[in-house]
């Protein structure tokens, strides 16, 4: 696997390059701002670009707009967003276009190793990874008649987990229960949310990002 | 032609009737139709007009005043000359006006120069005499005068009416020069009278002249019960009273002038003895004889207060970002400094423990770990504090979301601004609906908090409104003051509206210009 970084601090791009080259991934290429990773990524084609969300010339929002452009230019390849701080609209405006290969994680969240790893290869694979700390914000937002104060609070563990965007295999080995458990929470939980559980992983993620987002 | 037109006696007599005229009327407008008569009877003329020269240049001259003989016919040639205009040189007034000489005509209808021969034609008039008015100045207008018969020019008639004309023309220059001044004075009195400011003349006694509309309103005194009075027993304070009198003694002696024509800020006394900050001006006022003084003074205690209320809200801005910056210096020591601390500790430990104990080397560099990821995280909750990422790159809309996500209180949020609005005023906005939500968790016991942003007239208008208890502080905690403080430095406002048992509004505008 291979992928490109673009990180305008240096020290925490050769940081997550090392991490990641320990972790058996190829870092094919890191760049410091906007342009110079649209060029090394169309350049390589890696399986994931790890952006930073404000890079230069005005450390905005560079990052969530070349993840756009590398989406609409190379679907294959992935993106992970890394930020200073939790955002659910960011999130949501790069979920917009879909689940499939896009992660928006907290910069901190370098630090565990194994997560960081995990979550750059769900997002090579065609998964998703949101950061736990944005969901537990949607999650606990509070709102009139909230549908998620009837969940069991087994219920709602998963249902955080599957917006993080584990798969249920993935939910029953964090959670050590068997993926039977798992389906009829999940069954349970699209009930009481309202929401039709048709469909692969990626719909069932967007669909409870989408209610939690509402 | 009546034969004794030119009779010296008769001139004589038409000279004396205009006298008369203008000694018997006061104003300009009233003396036109009695001189008319005078010559026109006298002197055997069927019908006369003055004309006017305009007082611009560039303009026409205009009849102001006709007369006709007992039994004349000539309403139609009247009312043609009063709607006529005629410029220099043009028909038989502008003739005169251009010339400054008397002229005349024997028989109009027959005159290359006179545009209102038709008219004159069917009236039945025939022969036209026109002299100038003229005063020192110039020629001021013209006076026509028209026969119903054929007349030939006459030397001494002409001669008689030109030195008729010079004096019609120095009594209205003389009468327009007395009433510019009349008007120049009752403009005057109303400029006295629509001042804002007192305006207040005493003579060189120190005694009251006059004293203005806004003085009697700002003293509390009626003009009639002061002027004549000492001015410094009236509205001087009695500790200046004493430097106020030797000040104007001194002037008086030795001319002394420190005190005139500057802006002075002093006390003033209304006639209740209330004292009170004023802004005075003091000038002389040329005149001959003893001195006299015009004192211009303005009540300054809006001013006064508001340069007090904004010296203390300054005092407090210092003061609360004082605070501001010390909270953050405890947040850092106790909370990420000590944090890093500790995880320096444990990695010392865990290398000291590397080789004998390894697994007490794991779990100090686990504690290591999780003590460096709880600094980051208070970091990040720090620097949010202090100002919000979201807010400088997303502006108000999504920074008000986030808080509404983060509010215990549920809380819906509606954001029309079209657009971004300048960062101080994203930023006081983000803080007083921050300190509103932190109040509605702590106080109000509301089930819910409706958030509104919007733009009205230029100026962001914010309104944050819960169905709680109601019942607030409107002078608000220190919270509310300093946010009070924030939004006046942006010339902005809060209030807050909070009835018993009716919820709590809270409402800011801010200009935006």
């Amino acid at each position: 696997m291979r992928v490109v970084i673009g990180e305008d601090s240096v020290l925490l791009r050769e940081g997550v390059a090392r991490l990641l080259e320990e972790a058996g991934i190829e870092v094919a290429g890191q760049a410091g701002d906007a342009e110079d990773v649209m060029r090394k990524v169309r350049a390589h084609k890696p399986d994931v670009a790890v952006l930073d969300i404000r890079m230069p010339p005005t450390h905005v929002d560079e990052g969530l707009q070349a993840a756009a452009a590398i989406r609409a230019e190379l679907p294959g390849t992935g993106v992970l967003l890394l930020s200073q701080y939790v955002e659910p609209d960011y999130a949501m405006r790069l979920l917009a276009d879909g689940a499939e290969g896009v992660g928006y994680l907290l910069k901190q969240r370098v630090s565990d190793v194994d997560g960081f790893v995990e979550a750059v290869r769900r997002v090579a694979g065609g998964g998703s990874a949101l950061d736990p700390e944005v969901v537990a914000e949607m999650v606990g937002r509070r709102r009139e008649d909230d549908p998620i104060e009837s969940l069991t609070p087994r219920e709602r563990e998963v249902m955080e987990l599957m917006a993080e965007g584990l798969t249920n295999r993935a939910i029953c080995d964090r959670l050590v229960v068997t993926e039977r458990a798992i389906e009829r929470h999940v069954t349970g939980i699209f009930s009481k949310l309202g929401l039709t559980a048709t469909g692969n992983e990626h719909r069932r993620v967007l669909a409870v990002l989408r209610f939690l987002h509402a | 032609m009546p034969a004794e037109l030119h009779d010296p006696p008769v001139l004589t007599r038409a000279e004396h009737a205009v006298a008369r005229a203008l000694a018997e009327t006061a104003r300009s407008d009233e003396v036109y139709p009695r001189v008319l008569a005078a010559i026109g009877e006298a002197l055997g003329w069927g019908l006369g007009a003055v004309w006017e020269a305009p007082a611009e240049p560039g303009g026409t001259m205009c009849c102001v005043a006709t007369w006709h003989a007992a039994g004349v016919e000539a309403g139609e040639f009247e009312a043609l000359s009063r709607a006529t205009g005629f410029g220099p040189g043009q028909g038989l007034p502008g003739r005169v006006w251009s010339s400054g000489s008397p002229a005349w005509i024997a028989e109009v209808a027959e005159d290359p120069n006179f545009p209102r021969a038709d008219a004159a034609r069917r009236a039945g008039l025939h022969a036209a005499v026109c002299f100038p008015m003229s005063g020192p100045a110039g020629v001021l207008g013209a006076i026509e005068f028209f026969s119903g018969e054929h007349r030939e020019p006459d030397a001494l008639v002409t001669a008689t009416m030109a030195s008729i004309g010079a004096q019609v023309g120095q009594f209205v220059q003389r009468r327009r020069a007395e009433q510019a001044v009349l008007e120049a004075a009752e403009l005057k009195r109303a400029m006295l009278d629509a001042s804002l400011d007192c305006i207040v003349t005493m003579n060189h006694e120190g005694c009251v002249l006059d004293f203005n509309p806004a003085a009697e309103r700002t003293f509390g005194y009626r003009a009639g019960d002061v002027i004549g009075r000492e001015m410094a027993e009236l509205i001087v304070p009695p500790s200046l009273r004493a430097m106020h009198r030797a000040g104007l003694a001194r002037y008086l002696e030795g001319g002394d002038a420190r005190v005139l024509d500057r802006r002075l800020e002093i006390t003033g006394m209304r006639a209740d003895g209330s004292e009170f900050p004023v802004e005075l001006t003091i000038t002389r006022i040329e005149v001959p004889g003893p001195p006299t003084f015009t004192g211009y003074i303005r009540d300054i205690t809006d001013r006064k207060a508001a340069e007090r209320e904004l010296r203390e809200s300054r005092a407090r801005l210092v003061a609360a970002a004082d605070e501001e910056r010390r909270r953050i210096e405890r947040d850092l020591h106790d909370g990420a400094q000590q944090r890093l601390v500790a995880s320096a500790l444990g990695l010392r430990l865990a290398r000291a423990k590397m080789s004998a104990d390894p697994a007490a080397a794991l779990e100090a560099l686990d504690q290591a770990e999780a003590e460096l990821d709880g600094a980051a995280t208070e970091l990040r909750e720090l620097a949010r504090g202090i100002h919000p990422a979201i807010l400088t790159d997303g502006g108000l809309e999504p920074a008000l979301a986030m808080l509404a996500r983060r509010s215990p209180v549920v809380a819906h949020v509606s954001v029309d601004l079209g657009g971004r609005l300048p960062p101080a005023v994203e930023s006081a906005a983000y803080f007083v609906v921050s300190e509103a939500l932190t109040n509605v968790a702590r106080y109000a016991g509301a089930a819910r908090v409706e958030v509104r942003a919007e733009m009205r007239d230029g100026s962001l208008a914010l309104r944050v409104s819960d169905d709680g208890c109601g019942g607030a502080d409107p002078a608000g905690g220190s919270g509310l003051r300093g946010l009070t403080d924030r939004l006046a430095a942006l010339d902005g406002t809060l209030t807050v509206d909070s009835p018993p048992g009716g919820g709590t509004a809270l409402r800011a505008e801010v200009p935006c210009g």
